[in-house]
């Protein structure tokens, strides 16, 4: 069952919004994301992996309503969340949550965590004020931190902990899918795996949903059962995990797969990195956003832009497929 | 595995506001202003009490005199008990400075928060507006007002003139610290979960911006007090007859007084120097309690 649909979604930033600049019609664009379409089933998880900048987060925030899409439909169970009304959103705003990357700046410093975790709680209604205590002290339990800190405030507490206590506010309200942007990307390794392993337990005992945003592949090969390759605001390679591990297809795929560094004992020679820079997300380039950079680009890809197209059990959007 | 919900800190309280003033307890010139800044207030409070004389009270045979044991710090050109005077002027003073940073802070946080909240033509339009009244020549601008609102003499309009044209660096600040809070992840968290636009503002926003325009705003309590001084100075502050430093300052403007009677002058002249010194040192004293960041600053 699809939970989640997002169809040619298109998310364009204005660069220089002043007045005198729109006077001039110089108002130039960030075009973060240029046409995505995606579905993710009930219980998945599907990961968005790219370089920074490609993209990923602005997804996750626009289908949570954080931003308006420039252009291009998101559905949540079939139903298009831009022909909701006002009191369908804010109910679905129990439905989908989100997990911040950066647990130094995602909880209000002048908060409690019991305030922190309670705020949703009431404006929602999710229990009644007699319930609210145990309900918070369960949650916290659950995502595993001490109930004795209730009226501790997040300065007191290490990133991993400020991380759970994050996570227990997006649970506060019973969601059933989550957008974990860089959850664990910003914490200690150490801390990571418990993050990591917290999520997937979580998952598994609330049935949750993940749109799960990553750079790191070993930390997606962990968590996803599918995987999609970003580059510019678009999607090039979507699939399997199992799949896409095991062959990547795209050269840009390919070229990220290459780059992760190996413990061998010829360190130097297994992995590569690409060479030059990803194009200015203001000025598009025409054809393939990848020819810059692809070693078997040719003419078409200069030209004309590929379209994802069914390649062995996934899509893959290359000329040379 | 390393268990990271080990107790590390022993259960000491740590509101941010007790962090804040563990830090100020340590700055000792902010300490002396507070001090300074208290003795200040409990004087204005307790005027009557500490009062000699009626301070209005003119006594007919007694003119400019020097200090005597009857009129510790003498008389005015008028025979008013000059002790008296400056007590009851600290009230003036104060009251000026504290309803100013009222009106600072009302005007000047909403107008930031409304144009940094909503942006765009919001923001555009009470920008310029703050940029207007912040190109108005201050005191010249405050004469005239004064002046045609045949306010000469009306406390209440001196002060409502003062805090209609000081609130403009609050606005900026306030605007500022907005723009780089809203963006915030706690803040996106709390749009997330579906907080309205009030609650955003009044529970993520504000308490966090608070910090810089606090002090932004002890400081411009003294300058408010000097507006006050300088206005009445001139003659277009409080009535003659009420007692206030500014007023009794204006009897320095004869060569006379200047030269030979310094009883008149500078009692008020120290008045008005130890508050506006004391205000700033809280002031210092606060932007380093809150926001230890900044240098010059040992960890506490």
């Amino acid at each position: 069952m699809k939970l989640l649909e997002v169809n040619n979604l298109k998310k364009h930033f204005s660069v220089n919004d002043s007045f005198l600049a729109n006077l001039l019609n110089k108002n130039s664009q960030v075009h973060a994301v240029n046409g995505v379409s995606f579905s993710i089933n009930k219980g998945e998880t599907l990961s968005l992996v790219g370089e920074s900048g490609c993209g990923k987060s602005t997804i996750g925030r626009t289908i949570l309503g954080l931003y308006e899409p420039t252009e291009g439909e998101i559905s949540y169970c079939g139903k298009k969340i831009s022909q909701m009304s006002k009191k369908e959103k804010f109910g679905l705003k129990e439905k989908m949550q989100m997990i911040f990357q950066d647990p130094f700046s995602s909880l209000n410093p002048r908060q409690k965590v019991k305030d922190i975790i309670q705020e949703p709680i009431r404006s929602h209604n999710i229990v009644s004020r007699e319930e609210e205590k145990d309900y918070i002290l369960n949650l916290l339990d659950k995502v595993g931190v001490d109930g004795s800190y209730l009226n501790r405030y997040p300065h007191q507490f290490s990133g991993g902990q400020r991380q759970r206590i994050g996570i227990a506010r997006s649970l506060s309200m019973e969601p059933d899918f989550i957008v974990a942007d860089e959850p664990i990307s910003a914490l200690d390794v150490s801390i990571q795996a418990q993050i990591l392993n917290l999520l997937m337990d979580l998952q598994d005992e609330f049935d949750l949903t993940f749109l799960f945003i990553a750079h790191d592949l070993s930390v997606v090969k962990h968590i996803s059962d599918r995987v999609a390759i970003m580059y510019l605001g678009k999607i090039f390679e979507i699939g399997d995990k199992k799949d896409i591990f095991a062959e990547p297809l795209h050269p840009y795929t390919k070229a990220l797969f290459n780059s992760i560094p190996e413990l061998t004992t010829t360190t130097k020679e297994n992995f590569s990195v690409l060479s030059g820079n990803v194009p200015d997300p203001i000025q598009l380039p025409q054809g393939c956003y990848f020819h810059s950079r692809c070693k078997y680009a040719e003419k078409i890809c200069l030209k004309k832009e590929p379209e994802l197209k069914e390649v062995n059990g996934r899509k893959v959007a290359c000329h040379q497929l | 595995m390393y268990d990271e919900n080990v107790e590390t800190t022993k259960e000491i309280k740590s509101s941010p506001g007790t962090l804040v003033w563990r830090r100020f307890r340590h700055n000792r010139m902010a300490l002396i202003g507070l001090g300074m800044l208290s003795i200040i207030v409990l004087i204005s409070i307790l005027a009557p009490l500490l009062a000699t004389h009626d301070p209005n009270k003119i006594y007919m045979d007694k003119f400019r005199q020097p200090p005597n044991d009857e009129h510790i710090l003498g008389t005015d050109s008028l025979g008013r008990d000059v002790w008296s005077r400056l007590v009851y002027g600290s009230r003036v003073s104060m009251t000026v400075g504290i309803t100013a940073v009222a009106m600072y802070l009302l005007i000047g946080v909403t107008i930031g928060t409304l144009a940094a909240y909503f942006g765009g033509v919001v923001d555009m339009v009470l920008m310029r507006l703050t940029d207007i009244v912040m190109s108005f020549p201050f005191l010249l601008f405050a004469l005239v007002i004064v002046a045609t609102l045949e306010g000469e003499g009306n406390i209440w309009v001196v002060m409502g003139v003062i805090g209609l044209l000081g609130w403009t660096t609050n606005a900026r600040l306030i605007r500022g610290q907005i723009l780089s809070l809203r963006d915030k992840d706690y803040v996106q968290s709390a749009r997330a979960l579906g907080a309205s636009h009030f609650r955003i503002i009044f529970k993520h926003l504000l308490p966090n911006a608070m910090a810089p325009v606090l002090v932004a705003s002890t400081l411009s309590m003294a300058f408010a007090i000097m507006t006050e001084a300088a206005l009445s100075f001139l003659g277009m502050g409080v009535p003659p007859t009420m007692a206030s430093w500014g007023s009794m300052l204006s009897e320095a403007n004869s060569r006379l007084v200047m030269d030979r009677m310094p009883w008149l002058w500078v009692p008020p002249g120290i008045a008005v120097l130890v508050s506006v010194l004391s205000i700033n040192f809280v002031g210092d004293g606060l932007r380093d309690a809150l926001d230890p960041k900044q240098k010059n600053n040992k960890e506490v």
